[in-house]
């Protein structure tokens, strides 16, 4: 039998009561008491009204549209602190060398204000000044590979800095017919890369999932529960930490088959089912989230263990037979849950590509009949742009990066037309917080060029890749070659060097200083080219100045 | 120990090591719920509330190794709000009220304006509920703000405010005395005095 509550108790808890702060047994002790206590019942009513006036003080409030712009801004005004870093030999170094300002009010909470704490504070900095000059060296070493690892924008959110691999350590032991089509690096030495075994283009054998991990200098394919699975591929990874991530792909759906000249036999598959796999305590494990599920990812974004956000592409139908309608789901992750966002957008025939996100706010892009989409989604609400964009543009997007709020780039191409036909030249938009500017490029040489996959590594170290002459398949021909530009030293350039067997570069990550790797294709002739040709994904490396094939897929 | 707390003074510990993106993730956490607190405490400005949000967490960024967990994370937070809103106000300089500076242990006292208001001036003045919270010192409507809208308990409310729990009852009694009043006023004067004398 629950003991009764007092007036006197029942009083000191009516305003926690009122606002729903108790717990179920508290709640209990108290509705017991009122129930029967007219004296308390009318003490509860002011406290009913404070919830109320206070209530209504709140919705008051302007919504919060400063958020990501007042971080970047808290961001510039940080003072430098000591960052203690893990050499390879296991030492911790002292790598900055401002000592942090002592604020001018003695905002420390009351626990911590007592004589001692102030002695051992004066004895820290004088430990740690004399620590910083013995590691500056260390800082020269060191310090690029912290900005490699980190950026919005890419999948990148390395924490440790592991000595990076020697180039003659790596090694990529994955099976024949493997095909990557993601790739995100947790550190130097640890990262995951997805895709299927058997490429779904290809047709010849049945696909399934297929997850590699970069673990002491090699990559391997794991067995866990989300990999292998049949009739499936996967196309996007993020990983958040090196014990958590995420993996997304779709299952396929077998819609026909083809008789090839030599015999062989095609298979043409379709995107059925989403599938989302959440690599925890290391396993990859497959969930269940909320919406519509038909299609395939589009792009995924995990900002932290707690924030992340997934784009659908549920397909398109018809609602008559001339007019194809698109739809998308977007869905946010929120402390452990997945949750439907609704998008603004009123025209069905847009296609959206792009998704970058942040802790405050999250960015698509695409196109429609009428031009480009951009928007993002900030405060519980949208603010887009469409249409031309920047001038007289008739832009494509297809990928989205950013680094802040004040610094987003969107790629894709810009469609013109003249007398001599229709034309794509690649495009790089970007904003600096204000307004839309288009990126100078480097002239490609190309007839056709267009921009895919974008990874920002950094505000001065953006990537871009897509293809040139994208028409060359279809036209039973080899490539131009690859697209790639590296935005460095505030202008675009194209990369160089790459092996000449490359027609096609896609997601580049960082892994240490001067050391990435990149997912691309190669064109391969069938049957000599009397049976057209089709695309191979490539694993590529990028140490000691030099693009090489690390993982020359069957 | 909620799971809150703890992903917080991982966070925090982890800013005190110097990484800017565990703050960044603090801030997004905080954020909200200090911006409406201190829209309260500042009067609707919107400017100073950016500017002390700025303030709070550079405090944050400054002193996370001082944290030694006697307290959730986010008390600790708010008293650094708490503390930086008061040198604000002695510097402004913008508030009516007396504002304890050094926080003592001093008694409160009913509000003035409220005593010595005669029945029928308060009968004349049309007071609604909403003008009950107006007529609230700024430190009663910070102690009704952080129990109700920020669901601290008596015990954080007190190391927030850095006062004892003793006083922290006696300003939610205070408040709670005030609304009482002002609802009883209008049970008892639902019609505008001029109205009434009319008719009568």
């Amino acid at each position: 039998m629950m003991p009764e509550y007092t007036c006197a108790q029942c009083r000191e808890c009516l305003l926690w009561y009122v606002t729903e702060q108790l717990t179920p047994a508290e709640r209990e002790h108290i509705a017991r008491h009122l129930a029967t206590c007219a004296a308390c019942q009318r003490e509860a009513r002011p406290w009913h009204a404070v919830d109320t006036t206070l209530d209504d003080a709140d919705h008051a409030i302007p919504p919060d549209m400063a958020a990501a712009s007042a971080w970047s801004t808290l961001k510039a005004r940080l003072p430098k602190r000591p960052i203690i870093a893990e050499t390879h030999h296991g030492e911790r170094a002292l790598m900055e060398h401002n000592i942090p300002n002592e604020p001018e009010l003695d905002i420390r909470p009351r626990d911590t204000r007592h004589g001692p704490a102030r002695r051992r504070s004066l004895v820290a900095v004088t430990v740690f000044v004399l620590l910083v000059a013995l590691s500056v060296a260390l800082f020269d070493v060191l310090g690029p590979q912290l900005r490699h690892n980190r950026g919005i924008g890419s999948h990148t959110t390395a924490t440790a800095t592991p000595a990076p691999c020697a180039p003659s350590q790596l090694k990529a032991a994955l099976p024949a017919n493997s095909y990557l089509q993601d790739i995100s690096m947790v550190s130097a030495t640890d990262g995951w890369a997805v895709g299927a075994i058997n490429n779904p283009s290809e047709g010849t054998a049945t696909p399934k999932t297929l997850i590699a991990h970069l673990h002491n200098c090699q990559w391997t394919p794991v067995s866990d529960a989300g990999a292998s699975i049949a009739s499936a591929q996967l196309t996007q990874v993020a990983m958040v930490s090196s014990t958590e991530g995420w993996a997304v792909g779709s299952t396929l759906k077998l819609f026909d088959n083809i008789s090839q000249a030599n015999g062989a036999i095609t298979h043409q598959w379709m995107y059925d089912k989403l599938i989302v796999l959440h690599y925890t305590n290391g396993q990859w494990q497959q969930v269940s989230v909320p919406g519509n599920t038909s299609g395939q990812p589009q792009a995924l974004h995990m900002t932290s263990s707690n924030d992340g956000w997934l784009l659908v592409d549920n397909g398109k139908s018809h609602t008559d037979p001339y007019t194809a309608y698109y739809a998308y789901t977007l869905l946010h992750y929120q402390s452990g849950a997945w949750s439907v966002v609704p998008m603004p957008f009123k025209t069905p025939t847009m296609i959206l590509s792009g998704l970058v996100a942040t802790s405050f706010d999250v960015w698509l892009d695409g196109y429609d009949g009428l031009g480009g989409i951009i928007a993002y989604y900030q405060g519980g609400q949208w603010h887009t742009w469409g249409g031309s964009i920047v001038g007289k543009l008739s832009p494509a997007l297809y990928a989205i990066g950013m680094t802040s709020d004040s610094d987003v780039w969107a790629i894709g191409s810009n469609y013109s037309h003249d007398a001599s036909g229709d034309h794509t030249e690649a495009l790089v938009l970007h904003y600096e917080g204000s307004q839309w500017t288009r990126a100078v490029l480097p002239d490609l040489h190309a007839q056709q060029s267009s921009l895919m996959r974008i990874s920002v590594l950094a505000p001065d170290d953006v990537w871009a890749c897509g293809d040139m002459d994208a028409s060359y398949i279809q036209a039973n021909r080899p490539p131009q070659g690859p697209l790639a530009l590296h935005y460095i030293g505030g202008k675009w350039q194209e990369v160089s060097g790459l092996p000449p067997a490359v027609a096609s570069i896609s997601q580049v990550v960082a892994a240490a200083h001067e050391q990435y790797w990149a997912l691309g294709a190669i064109y391969v002739p069938i049957n000599g080219g009397k049976d057209g040709a089709t695309m191979r994904g490539v694993l590529l490396s990028y140490t000691n100045g030099a693009w090489s094939i690390a993982s020359g897929q069957a | 120990m909620t799971s809150d707390h703890v992903a917080h003074a991982t966070l925090l510990a982890l800013v005190a090591a110097g990484d800017e993106d565990a703050l960044r993730q603090l801030y997004a956490a905080f954020r909200p719920r200090l911006r409406r607190y201190l829209w309260h405490q500042l009067g609707g400005d919107t400017l100073a509330v950016e500017e002390m949000l700025q303030d709070v967490f550079l405090a944050v960024w400054r002193t996370a190794s001082a944290y030694r967990g006697e307290a959730k994370v986010a008390t600790w937070i708010f008293q650094i709000a708490h503390y930086l809103v008061i040198h604000a106000r002695h510097r402004q300089s913008r508030y009516a009220d007396a504002v304890s500076t050094d926080g003592s242990d001093e008694e409160d006292t009913p509000h003035p304006s409220w005593q010595s208001v005669s029945h029928e001036d308060e009968v004349i003045d049309r007071l609604t509920l909403a003008d009950a919270l107006a007529h609230l010192s700024t430190k009663h409507r910070e102690v009704l703000d952080l129990v109700s809208r920020q669901g601290f308990s008596l015990e954080e409310v007190a190391q927030i405010l850095d006062v004892p729990t003793g006083t922290v009852k006696s300003r939610l009694s205070y408040a709670h005395l005030s609304y009482a009043h002002k609802a009883l006023l209008r049970e008892l004067c639902p019609q505008p005095v001029e109205e009434r004398r009319r008719d009568a």
